[in-house]
């Protein structure tokens, strides 16, 4: 102000000087108006610079939606009523006694009704509608289309949301368009908030008379001056601070915002940007997030008190907190309510019904939980061959994957019991052990369920996927299924030697591999060697046929490439990860047809427009026929041999394929088995990699069989391809016992040893007579 | 003094904003929105499928094994039926990959169908995917023994693949097998 003082103290004086010329003062004033013109012009340059490069650069970050894959409910399917409530609960369906809405079900003895939601399937756009379910003896007899009133076979429910992918600021958003909203939300919300929304140019002086005499007359503040869009600028650009200055910024900008955007774009950058909540470090903006936040429904399911309370909170969401103070929150949304009936938005009947409701938010906000965290891991690593971590991150892609919820959590219960179990019974301190477990659906390769480890969420490592641990015995199917390649050299009835053998390391030293028991059993069949896992049968074979060729059917799996050709590698001195071995027995769980095991299903933009999907692609990577002696022997392995305990777990007559593996000083316990549609690969070890007294029957497998009661599991059909042959009535020496195996399949020619042969009857005595022979013998 | 340099800021305020307008004004081939865009490389398109289609399998003769198709079905269970059906209706439709789709997830409820496998084949011998089509039509086969009508389906559809991969003795070997199982 000094200033200025002195500024018109000169004036005077120059004025007295110059008479002729135009008075000073004006002069002045004209510079004076030029260097406010050239300010202001300037500023608002720069405030209409601002709203341009924020507004039109403007691209929400929207974290990608995962998703698991949809029910499957079908007619003639075994699915008890409680698996389908608990299945309903996980994609947030509400129990209701009677349905009004999507998203709601009613359940009666032996009858589920449900309301299924909308839902954009790959195969189309799913309409909302009423279903009819009906159960007899834990199957599904009858889905009755309500809308229709016709049987239907077969129906999908839709997914659950398994997490998110977020922007690097943890913002999260469910965007929506003007067309997804109710027109009522929108009444609502220029009702309480902006009444001239649709008339005025950014600022509604009216507005802030009427506010001002209503809040007035109310007793209360029912009604603010703030037009939408001078909200939406605040929201956008402005601190929360109330100054003058920003007010005036506000007004300024509000008023550019309005000449350059349309009034439909600024009310749905305004409906996606408010802010409507704060969950821990996520801040809540937009009605689509709040929809899903307080009432886990998208914004076109919501009931009409419902949007009303949505609106209410515009004015401060964390006063009007529905879940903290409901109390205050009725009150504000029912002054929503009154003022849309001022409006004649609402009939005063139904102003009335939906003012007695209650808020119907949900108790706590269902967020993904955190049990899906290791299977993430296994969606993000494949989804980022595809795209980059940006997109994931930002665009809110929708992604769908293979895993079954319902089943993922059983699976983290299960494991997790286990463990403990084992724990107390070797008598290591609680925590000890770890595990890891990936289950597929062999035949399309879908990982249905995965287990990450004990610690996971804590140490962020998963042991499915990361864990690179030797497979031991694992490796056994694949070194006999490089020799069988051979049919004129090698069938299931050749000898092999179970002798010790010194060999040659590369690294110079010699390396004398043992058996489990440390005995040698000399002659043996191929049969036996592998469903006892000999090592010393195993290593000779793998010597006979060469460790470059066994090197070489790993290879041709794809899994791994860097496999040295080692001698030790025969008893699986390989290091790979659970998922990788579960590749491996996948190739042999589908006779020989390689399918990736892969997490992902579909990927969909923003917009709901499909993008990317995993089609079944096969690729044969090992011949068929080959394959099939090893189902064979496998399924034998479980029957006879190491994995016998499987059997009488599972009952006796469910047919399964197996192998037990267990690496030096027991440090890794695995089990790789399959049936007909499930295929799991289980670990157990310890992180710091010591010596546990687990093998790959007493740890891995138990987990295994664990998991398998958890699902109807089939038992494997070994599909006999063109070009099998088959000896009848086969009697083998087996464990020093003469042993009936039936027939037993062969390729090509049959290379039958008759010296594994032998008499059933008096086998017992006569191995016995054999035994002191051999022992006064020596 | 105070209101007059008011009026004077609000006066050029619009006058500015017109002219800050005019510079930056978007243009119609401004991508407004990049979002959500992805990558779109391994995304099927059927109608690509159907344009690149120049006879030599057309979606008349598909349908024209539609008794071989029937023949097969009759007794699957009702939701393999159904599907099996949404599956045809889909192909008419020309909508390829959704047809295949549909048939992906009936081999999910029953991995060892081997007329699920055939259909995808001839879905894929459709798409010109040739070598899915003749990996898929074996599965098929190595999952049946008895069903000739079924059998000899899968191997008219590796015929087609290796006649347009130009294997000339595999497309020996499958009309062979076709002589075969007509005489049996």
């Amino acid at each position: 102000m000094a200033d200025k003082t002195s500024k018109r103290k000169k004036p005077t004086s120059a004025s007295q000087k110059k008479k002729s010329s135009r008075p000073f003062i004006t002069r002045q004033l004209i510079k004076l108006i030029l260097i406010f013109l050239v300010v202001s012009s300037a500023y608002v340059m720069w405030l209409d610079y601002r709203i341009y490069n924020e507004f039109e650069g403007r691209k929400w970050s929207v974290p990608a939606r995962v998703y698991s894959r949809p029910a499957e409910v079908y007619t003639g399917q075994q699915y008890a009523i409680s698996k389908l409530i608990r299945r309903l609960e996980l994609s947030g369906y509400q129990r209701v006694n009677e349905i009004t809405l999507p998203g709601e079900y009613y359940v009666n003895q032996n009858q589920v009704l449900v309301y299924l939601r909308s839902f954009d399937y790959w195969d189309g756009k799913f309409s909302a509608n009423l279903y009819d379910i009906n159960f007899q003896n834990g199957v599904i007899s009858r889905i009755i289309d309500k809308k229709l009133e016709t049987n239907i076979a077969i129906l999908r429910i839709d997914p659950v949301l398994i997490g998110k992918i977020y922007p690097d600021h943890n913002e999260d958003r469910v965007l929506v368009s003007l067309v997804d909203v109710p027109d009522l939300l929108i009444k609502a919300l220029t009702s309480a908030e902006d009444r001239g929304f649709y008339h005025h140019h950014g600022i509604d002086f009216k507005g802030i008379l009427r506010a001002f005499w209503v809040n007035i007359r109310r007793g209360e503040f029912a009604q603010g001056g703030s037009t939408i869009t001078q909200q939406l600028v605040k929201n956008y650009f402005l601190n929360a601070q109330r100054t003058l200055t920003r007010k005036f910024n506000e007004m300024i900008m509000a008023l550019l915002l309005e000449r350059r955007y349309s009034k439909d774009e600024i009310l749905t950058a305004y409906l996606n940007e408010v802010y409507l909540g704060q969950d821990g470090a996520r801040a809540i903006h937009g009605f689509g997030t709040a929809s899903k936040f307080y009432f886990n429904k998208p914004i076109g399911e919501l009931s009409q008190e419902h949007l009303a309370l949505l609106v209410a909170m515009v004015r401060g969401a964390s006063l009007y907190n529905p879940r903290r103070s409901p109390e205050r929150t009725i009150a504000r949304r029912n002054l929503v309510l009154d003022v849309m009936e001022d409006q004649g938005h609402l009939s005063s009947a139904s102003n009335m019904i939906l003012k007695s409701r209650r808020l119907g938010v949900t108790s706590k906000p269902v967020t993904p939980g955190k049990q899906y965290a290791a299977f993430l891991d296994l969606a993000k690593q494949q989804l980022l061959n595809e795209y980059d971590i940006d997109a994931l991150k930002n665009d809110g892609l929708i992604i769908y994957t293979t895993l079954q919820p319902l089943f993922q959590s059983d699976i983290d219960i299960t494991v997790e019991k286990r463990l403990q179990n084992l724990d107390t019974q070797q008598n290591y301190p609680p925590g000890s052990l770890e595990a890891a477990i990936v289950i597929i659906n062999p035949v399309n390769g879908n990982v249905l369920g995965l287990y990450g480890g004990r610690n996971y969420l804590y140490s962020g490592f998963n042991h499915a996927i990361q864990a690179k641990r030797p497979i031991g015995s694992l490796i056994k199917p694949f070194v006999y299924l490089a020799a069988l390649s051979r049919p004129d050299e090698f069938g299931l009835l050749s000898t092999l030697l179970d002798e010790k053998v010194n060999l040659l390391q590369d690294t110079g030293e010699t390396w004398t591999p043992e058996n489990y028991d440390r005995q040698e059993h000399g002659k043996v069949s191929v049969i036996e060697a592998l469903i006892n896992s000999y090592n010393l049968a195993t290593v000779n074979l793998g010597m006979t046929i060469g460790v470059k060729n066994v090197v070489s059917i790993i290879n041709r799996s794809g899994v791994t490439n860097d496999v040295n050709a080692y001698p030790s590698i025969l008893l699986g001195a390989l290091e790979l990860t659970p998922l990788e071995v579960t590749q491996l027995y996948q190739i042999l769980a589908n006779g020989g047809y390689k399918v990736p095991v892969n997490a992902i299903q579909e990927v969909f933009n923003r917009d709901g427009i499909p993008l990317t999907r995993n089609q079944l692609n096969m690729e044969q990577a090992w011949d068929e026929k080959t394959v099939f002696l090893i189902n064979y022997l496998l399924n034998k392995v479980v029957q006879k041999g190491t994995a016998k305990r499987l059997s009488s777990e599972l009952g006796k007559n469910l047919e399964l394929a197996g192998k037990t593996g267990t690496s030096d000083g027991s440090r890794d316990s695995w089990f790789a088995a399959y049936g007909e549609d499930y295929l799991a690969v289980s670990w157990i070890g310890k992180d710091d990699n010591s010596t546990t007294s687990l093998t790959g029957a007493s740890g891995a497998m138990l987990l295994w069989s664990d998991i398998a009661k958890l699902v109807s599991l089939k038992p494997i059909r070994l599909f006999e391809p063109p070009g099998i042959s088959w000896i009848e009535n086969v009697h083998l020496r087996f464990n020093g016992i003469c042993t009936d195996f039936g027939r037993v399949p062969y390729l090509d020619t049959d290379r039958t040893d008759p010296d594994l042969l032998c008499q059933l009857g008096s086998n017992e005595s006569e191995s016995l007579f054999n035994n002191i022979k051999r022992w006064f013998q020596q | 003094m105070n209101i007059l340099k008011l009026v004077l800021v609000i006066f050029n305020l619009f006058i500015l904003s017109a002219c800050a307008g005019l510079i930056s004004q978007p243009s119609d081939n401004v991508p407004v929105e990049e979002a959500g865009e992805g990558k779109t490389t391994s995304l099927i398109r059927d109608d690509e499928a159907l344009e690149q289609n120049d006879g030599i399998l057309d979606l008349d003769s598909m349908n024209a094994n539609l008794p071989v198709q029937q023949q097969n079905t009759i007794q699957q269970q009702p939701v393999i039926l159904a599907l099996l059906d949404d599956s045809r209706q889909q192909q008419q439709q020309g909508q390829l990959s959704k047809a295949a789709a549909t048939i992906e997830r009936a081999i999910r409820l029953e991995p060892n169908n081997a007329i699920l496998w055939s259909r995808l084949a001839q879905i894929r011998l459709v798409e010109k995917n040739w070598q899915q089509a003749y990996v898929l039509a074996n599965k098929s086969n190595s999952l049946e023994r008895s069903n000739k009508a079924l059998l000899s389906q899968n191997w008219k559809t590796i015929e087609q693949a290796k006649l347009n991969q130009g294997d000339q003795a595999a497309v020996d070997h499958a009309r062979l097998q076709i002589k075969k199982l007509l005489t049996e």
